[in-house]
């Protein structure tokens, strides 16, 4: 399998597509959501447990329905969710960036996290399902495809929030029409480009796939494990900031640190992940029961 | 998967050996920075690695529904967590004990991660 991992296999059209499209939504959204809380207090005079509650509810309508999201991308396919929240989240930013009642503020809120309820599993399935196939293909290992898919959201993720300062300098509708122009790209990329019916991909129309969900034990294991390492990963925002305050005697630091963390995934990301599918071959299992 | 975890683990645990010395200035963020790298490795191993995973652990014809399930119950769990962390860090505890208390979370994980990790895939 090291030799098969040796042979440089180019990356499918769909495969090179689907990985900018995950480096661009999160230029688009981390354009803007870094200062929508500053935005919410600030501009539209919210007090502190509304501005919280609001980015709770964009989580939830957000991260809650990924579920819904990846049933629909199963069902009418990868192409129509991924336009239908394009055209969502296009809607939502710039909503947001006129609004100024609380009620639409909210609103567009929601839908900006709706949208990505849709276009984000529908991406992430078809980008495993692809990984998948180009291993079987003698490409090489899937977990380094979806390594490269990890460091482009890591990209996004670090160039966003530069762009959305620089065009806060102007206002904050300026940052949102960003957001949103940035997703009207996708959108036309995606229009042109994502094939109606992805071979490979069947649509589903029967119902019951909750159901076998719950009682797969492997499954909600797999979920229990990667949710451990989420919540690890916000102690980032949670626990981090006390322990840098009393070590530095300011939360100054911590910026350093964000970024210290961001370049590490963009410039380690790739060799690490090479090193672990090496040791896995190799030196015998580093994950339990790799046989 | 499990080498990411560990790794985590690891991470807090350092902070909380190194927090009854009460350190301050530069040599006192050396936790915390330790923290983060240990954690970004941490994260380096097990994103790409469940991602991976999830395509041999769904139902034929529903790979959405899973992945999408895959962020939203790992969603609640954070959601939940994140309540329980809250309050854990508003006990007054020695400084020390929120710190062990997230390390054992990952460590638990590890014991808890399906035993194998692919299916053979027939076509």
């Amino acid at each position: 399998m090291t030799s098969v991992a040796l042979v440089r296999t180019p990356l499918s059209p769909l495969l090179r597509l689907l990985i900018l499209t995950q480096l661009a939504f999160n230029i688009g959204f981390f354009a803007v959501l870094p200062f929508l809380a500053e935005h919410l207090a600030d501009a539209i005079g919210m007090a502190g447990w509304l501005v919280g509650l609001v980015l709770g509810l964009r989580t939830f309508s957000q991260q809650g329905l990924f579920v819904v999201g990846g049933a629909l991308a199963d069902r009418y396919g990868v192409r129509p969710v991924v336009l239908a929240g394009c055209v969502l989240r296009i809607a939502g930013f710039g909503w947001l960036g006129y609004a100024d009642e609380i009620w639409a503020v909210v609103g567009a809120v929601l839908l900006i996290g709706f949208a990505a309820a849709l276009f984000s599993p529908a991406v992430e399935s078809e980008v495993a399902r692809q990984a998948v196939e180009w291993e079987e293909a003698g490409g090489g290992s899937r977990t380094r495809v979806l390594a490269l898919f990890t460091v482009a959201g890591q990209v996004g993720s670090f160039v966003g929030p530069l762009l959305g300062a620089l065009l806060l300098a102007v206002d904050f509708r300026v940052a949102c029409l960003a957001g949103a122009g940035v997703f009207v790209l996708v959108l036309a990329g995606h229009a042109w480009l994502l094939p109606q019916h992805i071979p490979g991909r069947p649509h589903i129309k029967e119902k019951g796939g909750l159901r076998a969900l719950v009682r797969n034990r492997p499954f909600l294991a797999l979920c229990c494990a990667y949710g451990a390492y989420l919540l690890a990963y916000n102690q980032l925002y949670l626990a981090l900031p006390e322990e840098v305050e009393r070590a530095a005697g300011s939360q100054a630091p911590l910026a350093w640190l964000f970024a210290l963390s961001s370049l590490l995934v963009v410039t380690a990301q790739l060799p690490v992940t090479r090193w672990a599918g090496s040791g896995s071959t190799r030196a015998g299992p580093w994950r339990p029961g790799c046989c | 998967m499990a080498t990411g975890l560990l790794l985590i683990a690891t991470g807090f645990t350092a902070v909380a050996v190194a927090r009854p010395a009460e350190l301050t200035g530069t040599g006192g963020l050396l936790p915390a920075t330790g923290f983060v790298v240990l954690l970004t490795l941490g994260q380096m191993l097990i994103a790409p690695v469940a991602r991976a995973w999830v395509p041999d652990l769904a139902e034929p014809g529903r790979l959405g529904l899973y992945t999408g399930a895959l962020s939203s119950v790992s969603g609640l769990i954070v959601l939940l967590g994140s309540a329980g962390t809250g309050t854990l860090l508003d006990l007054g505890l020695p400084a020390a004990v929120p710190w062990l208390v997230l390390a054992a979370v990952p460590m638990a994980a590890v014991g808890s991660l399906p035993r194998r990790s692919r299916r053979p895939r027939r076509r």
